[in-house]
């Protein structure tokens, strides 16, 4: 598979502190990368510049749309944006701030779906149906504003509100970290079913080993803002090299 | 040879116990034919499991080759990328582990049934032949809807063998297939293996288990502790 999005030598600091410190990596077409390390270790902002939600001091992401890699930033701004909305999407922690909660369900799923160009009412509260049922969410509560959902629900409206436009690229941000342990599973597994049958690729950051092993081919560990150690995800859990990926690895309680 | 490893070291370093290197593997060698199947046989501590994940890629080795025969091409997967070395394990290395590994809310039936759908088998089909193995390995079909993580050990294991067994493998590593397992389950298991090997299959395996091993092992390959820690 090809690569989809690379980054080449990130360089990012916060004040005096080094978020980003020479970090390069790469996504192929269908997979699915951790990103794992301690709060502080410069995985969420490696997310939001892969993302082009923040901006590097040094270096460069590339995105292959179909032409070949090229540059986040000589797609432009409103370029940047019509990907972001259109073939991207990026799913956060907390689901409140993605989605607009004075807004029906079905109107936060239909939104992005407009906002693609689609126009039949119909036809988006359709989809708009079926994408709570894939998400396990009744269809009857397609016009129930988000703010009577719980926590768990809201997740999964989120989820739905950006897989709807089948994008070919997902960020995520701990995306079952607020949540109860019960409803973190039948998050991951629905997210594991569904990225899989789409074919998404997916960045997923996590502090949680237990969802990294679940769900990526390959999993990158990160260190002050460094890149530590990085290889198939199984082979990096089972025969961590990096002392600091040991000290996570044997940090885990047994189930 | 449809799968050749040729000297293997493999070094544990331990950073939280003050960097020990415990020296596992040195030059350990082994191969196996197409429909051959060879056991892995050592004292405890011998680094028999050390060395069965390293054939699977699980481990990194320090040094040595492993080659494996991956679409009629011998692909050394120590230096394999990473999307190479999860094709192979698509497409032609099996690898059943000790233990399931359950994954919460999926169906034994699910988690069987996925392994062929991988390999590219519509899921009508897959669920049948996901079904019909486990019936062979006594999962009853009252039980084959509910996710493992309820079942007993032995169930667990039978799922586990279940998902290897759904779809032929050019090449299958078993680590102690039989551990958990009753006589009549064990000689099931044997049957499947036997199986495999006629179909054309090489099979890597620890069994400590001696009839087993006398049973389905063509060859053993012995391997001794290297036992020195710097």
């Amino acid at each position: 598979m090809s690569i989809l999005l690379q980054a080449r030598g990130l360089q990012k600091t916060f004040g005096r502190i080094a978020a980003l410190e020479n970090v390069s990596m790469a996504l192929r077409r269908h997979e699915i990368l951790a990103i794992v390390g301690e709060s502080g270790s410069g995985k969420t902002t490696l997310l939001n510049v892969l993302a082009g939600r923040l901006s590097a001091d040094a270096g460069e992401v590339f995105y292959d749309g179909g032409d070949g890699l090229a540059p986040l930033s000589a797609i432009g701004e409103a370029g940047l944006r019509r990907l972001q909305r259109a073939r991207w999407g990026f799913i956060q922690q907390d689901p409140r701030a993605a989605l607009r909660l004075d807004v029906s369900a079905g109107g936060n799923i239909g939104e992005r779906l407009m906002a693609g160009g689609g126009r039949h009412y119909g036809a988006i509260r359709e989809t708009a149906a079926q994408w709570l049922a894939a998400v396990e969410i009744s269809p009857g509560r397609l016009d129930d504003m988000p703010k009577t959902f719980s926590g768990g629900m809201l997740q999964r409206l989120q989820i739905a509100a950006t897989l709807v436009t089948e994008p070919e690229l997902v960020f995520m941000d701990e995306p079952t970290g607020g949540l109860d342990v019960s409803v973190q599973a039948r998050i991951l597994d629905l997210i594991r079913g569904l990225v899989r049958r789409l074919g998404v690729a997916v960045v997923i950051v996590t502090h949680d080993i237990g969802v990294a092993r679940l769900l990526a081919d390959r999993l990158i560990v990160m260190r002050h803002g460094r890149i530590v150690e990085s290889g198939l995800t199984d082979q990096v859990l089972d025969d961590p090299h990096h002392e600091y990926t040991q000290l996570l690895v044997s940090s885990v309680l047994p189930a | 040879m449809m799968i050749e490893a040729r000297g293997i070291a493999k070094t544990f370093t331990l950073h939280l116990q003050g960097g020990v290197k415990l020296n596992v593997l040195r030059d350990a060698s082994i191969a196996a034919r197409a429909g051959e199947c060879v056991a892995i046989s050592g004292p405890s501590g011998a680094g028999k499991s050390t060395l069965l994940r390293a054939l699977y890629g699980n481990y990194l080795v320090d040094a040595g080759e492993i080659l494996v025969r991956h679409k009629g091409v011998a692909t050394d997967i120590v230096a394999a990328p990473a999307e190479t070395l999860l094709d192979i394990r698509r497409e032609t290395l099996g690898y059943v582990s000790q233990f399931l590994r359950a994954i919460p809310r999926v169906s034994a039936l699910d988690i069987v049934a996925a392994r062929a759908v991988e390999r590219g088998m519509a899921a009508p089909e897959a669920r049948r032949a996901g079904a019909e193995i486990l019936g062979r390995l006594g999962i009853a079909a009252r039980l084959q809807g509910l996710p493992p993580a309820t079942f007993s050990g032995g169930e667990q294991q039978r799922v586990n063998i279940a998902r290897a067994f759904v779809c032929p493998w050019p090449v299958l590593l078993l680590d102690e297939p039989t551990a958990s397992l009753d006589a009549a389950n064990r000689d099931i298991v044997v049957a499947l293996m036997q199986e495999a090997k006629a179909q054309g299959a090489a099979i890597i395996g620890i069994f400590h288990d001696l009839a087993v091993r006398e049973a389905i092992a063509d060859k053993v390959v012995t391997l001794q502790p290297v036992r020195e820690i710097a």
